[in-house]
């Protein structure tokens, strides 16, 4: 093996194979921390894989520019991720010759070849696991839309071993919708972008992303600068005996994610969002953030890590009153608004009875804390006044009025890109008295 | 009122897990949250009270242990007072579409029980099984599989098995599974299978070696043998278990079959080998001495009446008789016993004066082979001869008399 390579551009190059291959790794795997650089005629290709996920990177003129790059004799070599990086970090941003020898990799500059690093090479290399001949999903995607979505719903994948189902981001797609979901079993999320010239097929189809590998694909596709992506799922083929997997392409690159098997069993979101509830009420987001501020507040003098807040609707004075259910109080009220920040009429409903409900002063803190760009804009929150629960002793009739508190945020129209976003988060009342 | 909130199951694991599966059975679609000691109070009493947010499935939470209450490093002895009155409060709120199984944490607070009671169900599942009741377990396992097993090899796996006449369930469970598929596909289950499977059991019982010995079946006494004491810390006090109860079996045999030799009614045989005391052992490893099983007055008398007799006048009538209509007696010529009794006290002997561990394991060995018949004549059985005994008595003797 013996190449040169512009340095500058090949620190670039691995930065997204140097993080699939050091970070989440699965323990103990045989080619974690490892990279395997194929020289080939017109490219260099980077072979990491971590356990869960791998990473093809091919690097040539076509998807790097001045990469300057020229193999004078083919071949292969393993070596450490970090060592790799480390070398190339060390040596001034020029032309560089990488040569192996003696089981050793040698990175030069070609400018002076008396200043160099060498690197300790494996035995094996990097084999990445083979997928089916098919792919049965298959849809290309804005990368910036895609990232920022991705981003946005990744705070609320569930963090507990005790709830490994949901322990992924599912990947909704179907006509000109795509959704991404993730949540913890109390608490959910979804962002769903609808793009005016773009369809995804006709039939729904899924693909989840396990949690252990979100922050490599995250930084994949923020290291990357094309426009598009392509996703696609490929189910496990008996005949080769490949596993089943999702792959992103992008910069020409491919992510290639696996052990999807385990999530199987996500709840049909759509049911909750299509929903009519009894009472839909509009609000300050602005106005929240002192109201929940105010019950955290609470938290040092509760004896609880974990407590309750309870919103209550003053129908006389048109207002909510949010308080927080700990030892030492917070009251803070809400109004709600006639008109919306547009100065539009809002048609808020308003159900009859005592409106209540109570649930995890968590779940208002991620309310506030992730919403769509505007953070002054009014969300509007849905609910079954808990009140109506209250008393129901048949199992059939509770389930057919417990329903979570659904938040809608205003709807993002991005006119660049032609497509609108819409960002809902739901979560469960608390029967904790 | 709901009476499926809570649920507490303690006992066997194969009965916990059973009734675990029929209660998901019956839930129909559902999501599962398995919570232990790495969990605090807050987390859980907070998610169980929390009203489920999808309607199509309900929520079963399995707590496999209590949770810390307020660091993950206290003390739980100290805390788990106030974890168990919390839930005692919590449990009434717990919403329909939630379930809460506490499953084998063993809380006997009685108010604990009477709240789970009212909301629930509570289910003990013994741990263990009466000897009798295993062994119909045993056989009622290979039937239903297709598989046929002796009824006197049952018997065996389960004392194998047994502590105190009684069988713990879950390790039968896991017995019958090593078994099963260690047999595979073959329909009958043989003894070796259960040698061969228990291999590494530390129960050793004296009646199934003597069994393996009386049909000359060295391979399995040998390795029921060393099994026995390879388990044990130090094999001396094993072996020199196993050398006496072998010696008083033997002297028994040798009793009876002298006896009959020189035509004693079977009457008179009983009464003179059903009075052959019991011994008990004192002391430890080289230490060990052995004393009639006895009730002793104050000044360390044996009451009369009150020894314990080594076998019973039944267990004699069954030497005689036989089980089986098969006697053991009929295993052995008077001249094999008493060659068996020769090399068993030569042994005793032997291994009190001091023996290495693998000299100890070769006279057992030796011992068994002989039992067995592989070894015939006492020429063979120089190396259970102790010289230096005998270079003792001649020099004490020497300078006695010489």
């Amino acid at each position: 093996m013996n190449f040169n390579i512009n340095s500058a551009v090949f620190i670039d190059a691995i930065k997204s194979a140097n993080d699939v291959s050091t970070k989440n790794v699965t323990k103990d795997f045989k080619y974690g921390e490892k990279i395997t650089i194929q020289a080939k005629k017109d490219e260099v290709v980077l072979l990491s894989y971590s356990g869960g996920v791998s990473l093809i990177s091919p690097i040539s003129a076509s998807n790097f520019d001045n990469i300057e790059y020229n193999c004078s004799e083919e071949g292969r070599a393993t070596v450490l991720a970090n060592n790799l990086s480390d070398a190339l970090s060390s040596l001034p941003k020029e032309t560089v010759n990488f040569s192996l020898a003696n089981n050793e990799v040698s990175v030069s500059l070609v400018s002076d070849s008396d200043c160099f690093r060498n690197l300790t090479t494996f035995d094996e290399y990097v084999e990445i696991p083979s997928r089916g001949d098919k792919s049965d999903i298959c849809v290309k995607v804005d990368r910036e839309a895609f990232l920022k979505s991705f981003e946005r719903v990744s705070f609320a994948v569930s963090e507990e071993d005790s709830m490994f189902q949901y322990q992924c981001i599912l990947l909704g797609m179907c006509g000109n919708k795509i959704q991404l979901i993730s949540g913890n079993g109390s608490r959910f999320v979804v962002d769903r972008m609808k793009w005016a010239s773009q369809s995804f097929g006709d039939e729904e189809s899924k693909i989840f992303i396990p949690k252990q590998n979100i922050s490599n694909i995250k930084k994949c596709l923020s290291e990357a600068s094309c426009e598009y992506i392509i996703i696609c799922h490929w189910p496990s083929d008996t005949k080769n005996g490949s596993a089943e997997q999702l792959t992103i392409e992008f910069d020409g690159m491919t992510i290639c994610v696996y052990n999807l098997e385990i999530y199987r069993s996500y709840p049909d979101v759509d049911r909750i969002l299509k929903y009519n509830y009894t009472n839909s009420i509009f609000s300050s987001l602005k106005d929240w953030t002192y109201a929940v501020n105010g019950s955290l507040m609470t938290k040092r003098t509760h004896e609880d890590t974990i407590h309750n807040t309870e919103v209550k609707y003053d129908r006389k004075k048109n207002r909510l009153l949010v308080e927080s259910r700990t030892k030492h109080k917070s009251k803070t009220t809400i109004p709600v608004p006639q008109l919306d920040a547009d100065s539009k009429l809002i048609d808020n409903i308003i159900g009859e009875g005592e409106l209540w409900f109570r649930c995890n002063t968590d779940f208002f803190n991620n309310m506030i804390s992730y919403s769509v760009p505007d953070k002054n804009r009014d969300i509007m929150i849905n609910f079954e006044s808990q009140e109506a629960l209250a008393g129901i002793q048949d199992e059939k009739e509770m389930k057919k009025k417990m329903h979570p508190i659904l938040i809608s945020y205003p709807e993002y129209k991005d006119e660049i890109k032609n497509f609108t976003e819409e960002f809902y988060m739901f979560f469960t009342m608390s029967a904790k008295q | 009122m709901s009476k499926h909130k809570a649920f507490v199951i303690d006992g066997n694991r194969f009965e916990r897990t059973g009734f675990l599966d029929r209660m998901k059975k019956a839930m129909g679609p559902h999501e599962t949250f398995v919570f232990g000691d790495d969990d605090s109070y807050d987390f859980v009493t907070q998610l169980i009270t929390e009203l489920n947010v999808f309607d199509d499935r309900h929520r079963l939470f399995i707590l496999n242990d209590l949770p810390y209450y307020k660091r993950k490093d206290e003390k739980r002895s100290e805390t788990r007072a106030s974890v168990i009155a919390g839930f005692v409060k919590t449990i009434p709120s717990i919403p329909f579409g939630n379930t809460v199984v506490f499953n084998n944490i063993e809380i006997g607070v009685k108010k604990f029980l009477e709240v789970v009671k009212e909301h629930g169900e509570v289910q003990e599942f013994a741990q263990k099984f009466k000897m009798e009741e295993a062994q119909t377990k045993v056989l009622g396992y290979f039937t239903k599989r297709g598989k046929t097993m002796h009824r006197e090899d049952a018997e065996l796996f389960v004392n194998l098995l047994s502590e105190n006449n009684k069988v713990d369930i879950d390790m039968l469970r896991l017995a019958l599974l090593k078994i099963e598929n260690y047999v595979g596909s073959r329909t009958k289950v043989l003894r070796e299978d259960i040698f061969l499977t228990l291999e590494h059991s530390e129960k050793f019982i004296v009646w199934n070696l003597y069994n393996l010995l009386d049909k000359k079946d060295y391979h399995s006494s040998m390795k029921l043998v060393e099994n026995y004491l390879r388990s044990l810390s130090n094999d001396i006090s094993g072996v020199i278990e196993i050398i006496y109860s072998m010696m008083w079996r033997y002297a028994a045999l040798v009793c009876i079959k002298s006896g009959q030799g020189i035509k004693l009614s079977s009457s008179k045989i009983i009464v003179i080998v059903s009075s052959m005391l019991k011994l008990k052992r004192e002391g430890k490893f080289y230490d060990i001495t052995m004393f009639p099983d006895a009730k002793k007055d104050k000044e360390g008398k044996i009451i009369p009446g009150e020894e314990v007799h080594s076998y019973s006048e039944d267990n004699i009538k069954k030497f005689i008789d036989g089980w089986d209509n098969k006697s053991v007696l009929e295993e052995y010529t008077l001249a094999h016993l008493y060659l068996i009794y020769y090399a068993l006290i030569q042994a005793w002997s032997k291994i009190r004066f001091g023996s290495s561990e693998s000299e100890r394991m070769s006279i057992v060995q030796i011992i068994i082979l002989l039992i067995c018949g592989k070894i015939k004549n006492r020429s063979s059985l120089i190396t259970l001869e102790n010289v230096e005994i005998q270079a003792f008595k001649n020099f004490t003797l020497g300078k006695k008399y010489g």
